[in-house]
């Protein structure tokens, strides 16, 4: 039976009979795949390395019948061990592989696995989760198509320093209101995350706690309108 | 009276809640680590697990993801005691990971704690 | 380790270093709470209930006070005042305070000098409150972890071509260079910066980086017999040893 050699992330484990375990696994140049992990509940460390959460493994399976593979092998390629260390970023990161799977149902382009990768180190990293969540946001909704307008209003007018403004997040663009929520720096730290090729970039620049809040509750809207969350 | 699984890496406080829950009539298994306490789940029946989420190598967080994808293990009732404040755990977390009550430690005297695993039977 | 790799302890991060201190106390105190708790409901095991109590008290008191220390000489542009002190008597007297706390936490301490040593260049006080805050870290680590027998804790010193290497050794899981560059890093920024190892406890290992960083190579994963350990490398004094 042919091998197959990915790379992958490990988004979930769920039992499957008295012994196995089954991995659904995000791989960079495989989408995401189904693979039973055979006898791995009966080894005496069940938390044990090799198909841990928040790593990136090298996995060699074979391809079943349908769309469960068996793996053969497992060797850890990079462990994100940092990220059990605080709690908030634990739960934030089961948050995340969470929404990676849902988001990766249909199908699952290598850049998904780059932004997960990506994510998965920032978090290892101790980036603020505030930075890693706008980041995120704007880099999904911009791989689905969903980039939000970031020039120009709803009228095609350039965003203004001095006007505020109101979003409309069925169009996905500013639209000019006196007294609107956000303003030039709201957008600002928008341009920002989506130039920033990892959340770390992002974080080197200073953002005030209610402008990364309200930035962050904006891009929980989008994306729960664009179906991203799980 | 329930049978526990008290999950509690401190030796002396694990040791006084452990004395605590047994003298209000529980049976109960006392594991210091994540770990230890999946194979004590593999091993014993567990009504309730008390948990303490602070903890070396891997945390209660991961913990009860873990336990939540044994589907046989999905009805064992879940206490946090925790020096975590109950707000800093996410409300999603909370749903996903079957977390009844969180207790927060240095509010809750041993007769509250005793109290919570006989809470926690009531459906 | 290189130099780079250590944590620069500055004022600004004392507000850091208390944080954790904050955090280990709790543990403290919440120990003395619970089971005076348990003590007073009517217990047989009172005089155990006590010794406990006991334990925790006098452990948060050295945290404090080896804290306080800490800020002291860690001041920055502070010299120390260096003086010749002898190791062994140095880690047997540490051995001795802690001897109560291990017997708490079920393990057990050795004291290895292998063959006779001048005595270092080192601050006496400084120096007994990194080995004992170190000692501390040593004993919470290990009681919170799972072992096949009852674990033993070396304080070891022995002579290497840098100079004299002393510091606690023991089979404590997670204890790589990478865990205390990691926790160095983390440190002031994650909840339990230490969590390969152990999750309260951690203020010993930091006061005892911030103290042996002013007096010696400072604080670096080592090893002694194949145990592995955390030590610091000390100079010889150009006093000769009184036989």
């Amino acid at each position: 039976m042919k091998q197959v050699v990915v790379v992958g992330i490990v988004l979930a484990r769920t039992n499957y009979g008295e012994a196995d375990r089954i991995l659904t696994v995000l791989t960079r140049d495989h989408g995401k795949v189904r693979l039973v992990a055979k006898g791995v509940r009966k080894i005496k460390s069940k938390m044990a390395g090799g198909i841990e959460l928040f790593s990136v493994n090298d996995l060699t399976y074979t391809a079943g019948k349908g769309d469960l593979g068996t793996l053969i092998s497992s060797r850890l390629k990079r462990n994100y061990g940092n990220i059990v260390t605080d709690i908030q970023r634990t739960m934030y990161a089961y948050e995340v592989l969470k929404s990676f799977h849902k988001i990766t149902e249909d199908a699952a382009e290598p850049e998904y696995f780059d932004l997960l990768n990506l994510c998965l180190q920032a978090l290892d990293e101790a980036v603020p989760i505030q930075n890693i969540e706008v980041w995120l946001a704007v880099h999904l909704l911009s791989i689905g198509g969903h980039t939000p307008d970031l020039a120009h209003d709803t009228q095609g007018q350039a965003l203004a320093e001095s006007k505020c403004y109101m979003f409309d997040v069925e169009h996905m663009t500013f639209a000019q209101k006196d007294q609107g929520a956000y303003q030039s720096q709201h957008i600002k730290l928008l341009r920002l995350a989506l130039r920033a090729s990892s959340p770390q970039k992002l974080s080197l620049v200073q953002v005030a706690q209610p402008v990364g809040t309200s930035v962050n509750a904006l891009c929980r809207q989008m994306l729960r309108l664009h179906g991203y969350h799980a | 009276m329930a049978n526990i699984l008290l999950v509690e890496p401190d030796t002396t406080l694990g040791s006084v809640y452990k004395q605590a829950l047994e003298r209000a009539g529980n049976t109960v298994h006392w594991r210091k680590t994540a770990a230890s306490a999946v194979n004590a789940l593999d091993q014993l029946s567990i009504d309730v697990l008390i948990l303490e989420i602070q903890m070396a190598v891997h945390n209660g967080i991961e913990l009860l993801y873990e336990i939540r994808s044994y589907t046989d293990w999905n009805a064992v009732r879940v206490v946090l005691h925790t020096d975590i404040r109950s707000s800093r755990i996410d409300d999603r977390a909370r749903r996903d990971l079957g977390i009844e009550q969180v207790l927060y430690k240095s509010d809750t005297s041993l007769a509250q704690l005793c109290e919570a695993v006989t809470a926690s039977k009531v459906i | 380790m290189s130099k780079t790799e250590q944590k620069d302890y500055t004022l600004g991060d004392h507000s850091q270093l208390f944080t954790v201190l904050a955090e280990n106390l709790k543990s403290s105190f919440l120990t003395i709470a619970r089971t005076a708790e348990l003590a007073s409901s009517g217990s047989d095991d009172v005089d155990g209930h006590l010794a406990r109590v006991q334990a925790a008290s006098s452990s948060a008191l050295t945290m404090l006070d080896n804290y306080l220390l800490s800020l002291q000489l860690t001041q920055a542009g502070q010299r120390l005042a260096l003086e010749p002190v002898s190791l062994a008597a140095s880690l047997n007297d540490i051995a001795h305070q802690l001897n109560r706390t291990a017997e708490q936490r079920r393990c057990d301490l050795e004291v290895i000098v292998a063959g006779k040593y001048e005595p270092v260049m080192a601050h006496g006080a400084g120096l007994s409150a990194a080995l004992l805050s170190l000692g501390h870290f040593f004993i919470t680590a290990q009681s919170q972890q799972v072992h096949t027998k009852r674990p033993v804790i070396t304080l070891a010193a022995h002579r290497t071509r840098a100079g004299i290497v002393a510091g606690l050794f023991a089979e404590v899981q997670g204890l790589h260079s990478a865990t205390l560059r990691r926790s160095r890093k983390l440190y002031g920024r994650a909840h339990s910066p230490v969590a390969e190892m152990t999750v309260s406890g951690e203020t010993g290992l930091f006061i005892a980086d911030a103290i042996l960083q002013n007096m010696s190579s400072g604080l670096r994963t080592a090893r002694y017999q194949k145990l592995p350990g955390l030590a610091a490398t000390f100079t010889s004094s150009q006093q000769m040893a009184l036989v």
